[in-house]
């Protein structure tokens, strides 16, 4: 089989998609967070891949559509019990919320080392760098006041998730079953980064606008404040 | 669409933005989320009294013996009387708690201030429902009463425009001021009506605190500078969309322990002449307020002082709030007795 052939191309994407969700346990478990749900792992995945664009970090975009719990993508799911089925995770307990069971996985010792040495590409370890960043956030809020009380650990991000700009706009037509726009550069959740890249610009000049210059990390800080402030703000009229 | 003036908000005022513009570190970010949630749910303020008060300070390493975060283990060791002697805990920022330092016990902010300074470290000051955060000696956000919502940017059917500053004054005032309904205590003998030492700092803090919720598009600033000047409003309000300027001038009425008799028309004059000197200094001033916060043993009207120049952008009409320090049927009965004596 020709290393450019359908076959070979779709095994290569199956490939990276894999390895990416395997950095997501790799972090969790460096950031000592609890075991991933599948409803946890779906939510991390989709915010390190529709904020990318601000690094141009280029990952194998999965298709996410709007479900009932937030974006999903039926590949996560495929890969997940793949990667089981390949030892590189491994079941670690079980999450009840309401009428249904959840697994929870975590990163075995064989996932671990295979990171390890896929990091040795420098691509491989500015993903593996970027959905670091995303995770921290993640575990960062994932405490945080009100948020999501009937789910626990990384699932509790559910609620923020919800108010993520494109898939919040979807979700305000009822779209369900729409494809989310991934990896585009000017989808809402990019003009809302966009806005925070040049944020200290919006100010008068009256502010000292040195100040409120962002980093990436800050700018990522700030869109998940926003994120949250925007949850508080719905909660509060209902 | 987004919400530009919430992200304004959050870029300028927002806790968990300023805990990282200083520490550089999410860890810090998720420590405060936990705390809060901790402080919001888990403490049980209905027993504690209202003079509880205890210190946190984050330091780096060691797991600690039990984690304060850990659902309702906090409540049951303030309980048991953990917190009585030391009030000073020192934790990991995953909430591991290594130690209550001993021989500390830290009565107020400004202590804890200190502390923070001379420990080099990250210290949360909580005084029943008020919490105060320091990075080595310099205050970093401030938060009247944790039991509101405490988050800059969140939709609260109390915000409004800047240019409504007279309502949000004196909505402050009727929810969290009058008969001391809040957290917010001013009386040190309320029978007296004497009030607590520097009261202008706590009416000022406790209304910046409101303002800085509700405000829906500008920046509120305490001890912001005048251009180009030394001197230092009480509070400024600065909007978003033009940059103007709303300066809040605040004096207390009446006596305190350490004053030797009731500040009076002397003093609402010289706040009318100071806020007169911050509005002809900063020259994007949309206008000025002097909000008055009275002790005093009558509720007269301020006799201004007919040679003051009032400044074309200066409110014409100060805001005067009496405070009250008696119950309903005293009032009652105090009324009733002048109604008697008139017939």
């Amino acid at each position: 089989m020709s290393e450019n052939s359908p076959q070979m191309l779709q095994d290569n994407k199956t490939f990276r998609r894999s390895n990416e969700i395997l950095y997501v346990f790799y972090s969790a478990d460096e950031l000592d967070l609890p075991s991933l749900s599948k409803i946890g792992i779906q939510k991390c995945i989709y915010l390190c891949e529709i904020l990318s664009p601000l690094k141009e970090i280029i990952l194998s975009f999965l298709n996410f559509i709007y479900y009932h719990k937030g974006p999903f993508s039926k590949d996560i799911t495929n890969i997940s019990d793949h990667l089981v089925a390949l030892d590189g995770i491994e079941v670690d307990s079980f999450s009840t919320y309401g009428k249904y069971s959840y697994v929870n996985y975590k990163i075995t010792e064989a996932g671990k080392s295979l990171v390890e040495s896929l990091i040795y590409d420098p691509t491989e370890k500015e993903k593996l760098q970027w959905i670091k960043i995303v995770m921290r956030l993640i575990d960062a809020y994932k405490d945080a006041f009100d948020l999501s009380e009937e789910y626990s650990g990384v699932d509790k991000i559910i609620d923020l998730v919800y108010q993520e700009p494109s898939f919040y706009e979807i979700k305000q037509r009822n779209g369900k079953g729409e494809l989310i726009p991934m990896g585009d550069k000017n989808n809402l959740t990019m003009e809302l980064i966009h806005f925070l890249e040049k944020v200290e610009e919006s100010l008068p000049p009256k502010f000292d606008r040195e100040k409120y210059k962002l980093d990436l990390e800050t700018v990522l800080l700030a869109f998940f404040e926003y994120l949250y402030v925007k949850y508080l703000s719905e909660k509060a009229q209902t | 669409m987004i919400d530009k003036n919430k992200i304004l908000k959050i870029i300028t005022s927002s806790p968990t933005l300023k805990i990282f513009k200083e520490t550089q570190k999410i860890e810090f970010l998720s420590f405060y989320n936990q705390l809060e949630s901790l402080l919001k749910r888990d403490i049980p303020y209905g027993e504690i009294g209202e003079k509880f008060v205890f210190c946190i300070a984050i330091t780096f390493g060691d797991r600690g013996e039990w984690n304060m975060f850990d659902k309702g283990v906090l409540a049951l060791k303030i309980k048991e009387g953990l917190l009585d002697e030391n009030n000073v805990i020192l934790s990991n920022a995953k909430g591991d708690v290594i130690n209550v330092v001993r021989g500390t016990y830290i009565n107020n902010y400004v202590e804890a201030e200190e502390f923070s300074e001379k420990q080099s470290q990250f210290v949360f000051f909580i005084k029943y429902m008020e919490v105060h955060l320091f990075m080595n000696g310099k205050a970093i956000y401030y938060i009247v009463n944790i039991m509101r919502p405490s988050r800059v940017g969140v939709d609260t059917p109390e915000m409004l425009p800047a240019r409504e500053y007279r309502k949000l004054i004196t909505n402050h005032h009727d929810r969290h001021v009058y008969k001391e309904r809040g957290s917010f205590k001013y009386w040190r003998n309320k029978a007296k009506r004497i009030l607590i030492d520097k009261p202008e700092i706590q009416f000022n803090k406790n209304l910046y605190s409101y303002l800085n919720l509700n405000i829906a598009d500008g920046h509120v600033d305490r001890g912001a500078t005048i251009s180009g000047m030394e001197d230092r409003t009480d509070i400024r309000i600065m909007t978003f969309e033009s940059g103007e300027i709303y300066i809040i001038e605040i004096k207390c009425l009446g006596k305190t322990k350490l004053s030797s008799s009731e500040k009076s028309d002397e003093r609402a004059n010289e706040g009318l002449i100071q806020l007169g000197i911050y509005l002809k200094d900063e020259k994007d001033s949309k206008t000025g307020v002097l909000v008055l916060y009275d002790g005093r043993k009558e509720n007269k009207d301020i006799i201004w002082d007919p040679e003051i120049e009032w400044h074309p952008q200066m409110d014409r009409n100060p805001m005067r709030f009496f405070l009250e320090s008696e119950s309903a049927s005293a009032k009652a009965k105090k009324i009733y007795a002048k109604m008697k004596k008139r017939k």
